[in-house]
């Protein structure tokens, strides 16, 4: 298997490697490689290598005109998982409470629909539309910009962890290789090259989630962004993909349209008509309890009651002392 | 507490400042097993200036006399948790971070409530609103 040594070789000389170099410095690393022994090293460590002429390759990442020599897996899934329709969820790190509300009911719908939520595991917008993917017990597979055996950021390890028993965590990248700027551009293409469609949820301008967008745009893929505010530079990125062309997303359902699927059946809460009071009022934009105490003419006792119920129903989220509702 | 270093995390008037790190650091002074001790916590957002011109809200007479008489329904045997309130309580369980401890402050949190709006058993409405003053997960998580 050629493309195991060409990805050990890139890891051993810190480069990025996409087709074999006719260096004089490859061909005795390729002499002296034992692909067995570092299949059964793979292994023992827990991990798979899926290379590039696998015939169970995803196809639309070998369609991207760079695609990596192989991806290394972690996790017990089927590779096929892969090679069914997915969508990418990417955005800023340091989102807003409103990004990261967006990302995780959007991981939850898209996931609920059958798509694969694909991220990449960073903080803010990745991890939560991988987290909201896992609520709904969807697959989701998250691609690493570093080694397959590095948890990065730390801080999402455990997620990493629950991302990988129920779906995959990927990367082009051999264990033992460490984090580095340059990769995580690169990781953005594998992203980007999985999926049939990318949204950007959140993105400053000059935003890694933006270049996940060009390389989407640059291989023919559907790119959707939710519009921000426009006075927020946190939402600057993705506010001038829409000016670009991008399709606004303003609904889990414009993703499902364009993959021709349907969203599944919500049942409807049965709500009480003060829980329906409350509700109303915090649809039209996210609001305090103070302020819902005002608007509804209900007590402070009723409406944090009212509030808690609608939470635990997962009809509203609270953040920093506002409410938001959850669709 | 403010909810960051910089006290511009939840004012929609100013930008949080704070990097993921800092935060972190940020919250990492107060222990879960800290948190997990406190009954009542209740966010306070930026009031805003028609929040602040409105009237005085109740005065404290009243509210002494609600005290009093809550304090009295407390002290007799009364005051049980219905079978929906059980069950709310369950549910809560299973969906937020609530320990042993925590669970039981939400009981006892829920009673007085109860006992408060003058009601006989301990109704679901009232662990609802014990559940709404537990820590908000920015602090808890």
């Amino acid at each position: 298997m050629n493309e195991l040594a060409l990805a050990s070789f890139a890891a051993a000389s810190d480069a990025h490697v996409v087709g074999e170099p006719r260096s004089a410095r490859f061909a005795s690393f390729k002499a002296g490689f034992d692909v067995r022994a570092e299949l059964e090293r793979l292994a023992r460590l827990g991990f798979r290598f899926l290379a590039r002429s696998d015939p169970g390759f995803p196809p639309l990442l070998q369609a991207i005109h760079d695609p990596p020599p192989g991806l290394f897996l972690r996790g017990e899934e089927e590779t096929d998982l892969l090679a069914r329709p997915a969508v990418a969820i990417v955005g800023a790190r340091a989102c807003s409470a409103y990004g990261r509300q967006i990302a995780r009911s959007l991981g939850r719908e898209l996931a609920a629909a059958g798509l694969v939520v694909v991220s990449g595991l960073a903080r803010g917008v990745d991890a939560e539309a991988h987290r909201g993917a896992l609520e709904a017990s969807g697959t989701t597979v998250a691609v690493l910009g570093c080694g397959i055996d590095r948890d990065y950021p730390a801080a999402n390890r455990e997620l990493a962890r629950q991302v990988a028993a129920t779906g995959l965590v990927v990367s082009e990248y051999a264990p033992g290789v460490e984090p580095a700027p340059w990769r995580f551009p690169a990781r953005n293409r594998i992203v980007a090259g999985l999926c049939a469609a990318t949204v950007v949820v959140e993105a400053r301008e000059r935003s890694g989630a933006l270049i996940t967008a060009d390389f989407a745009l640059e291989e023919g893929r559907e790119v959707f962004a939710v519009p921000g505010e426009i006075t927020s530079a946190l939402s600057a990125g993705s506010n001038a993909l829409l000016r670009l062309g991008a399709t606004p997303l303003t609904r889990a359902e414009d993703v499902l349209e364009s993959f021709g699927l349907a969203a599944p059946e919500s049942h409807a809460l049965e709500l009480g008509p003060d829980a329906a009071a409350v509700l109303e009022r915090v649809r039209e934009g996210a609001t305090g309890a103070d302020e819902l105490v005002r608007a509804t003419a209900l007590g402070a006792a009723e409406v944090a009651a009212v509030l808690t119920e609608l939470e635990l129903a997962g009809a509203v989220i609270q953040e920093e002392g506002l409410y938001r509702v959850l669709r | 507490m403010n909810l960051c270093p910089c006290a511009g995390r939840g004012d929609p008037a100013a930008e949080c400042s704070c990097s993921p790190q800092r935060l972190a650091a940020f919250r990492d002074k107060l222990s879960r097993a800290l948190l997990d001790r406190f009954d009542l916590v209740v966010t306070v957002p930026r009031p805003r200036a028609e929040e602040l011109a409105a009237g005085p809200a109740e005065a404290s007479a009243p509210v002494r006399e609600r005290v009093v008489a809550g304090r009295r329904r407390l002290n007799s045997d009364a005051l049980r948790r219905t079978k929906e309130a059980d069950e709310l309580l369950s549910r809560a369980v299973e969906r937020l971070p609530l320990s042993g401890r925590g669970r039981a402050r939400v009981a006892r949190v829920a009673r007085t409530a109860a006992a408060l709006a003058g009601s006989d058993d301990v109704l679901p409405e009232h662990v609802a609103e014990a559940l709404a003053y537990r820590s908000p997960k920015e602090l808890a998580a």
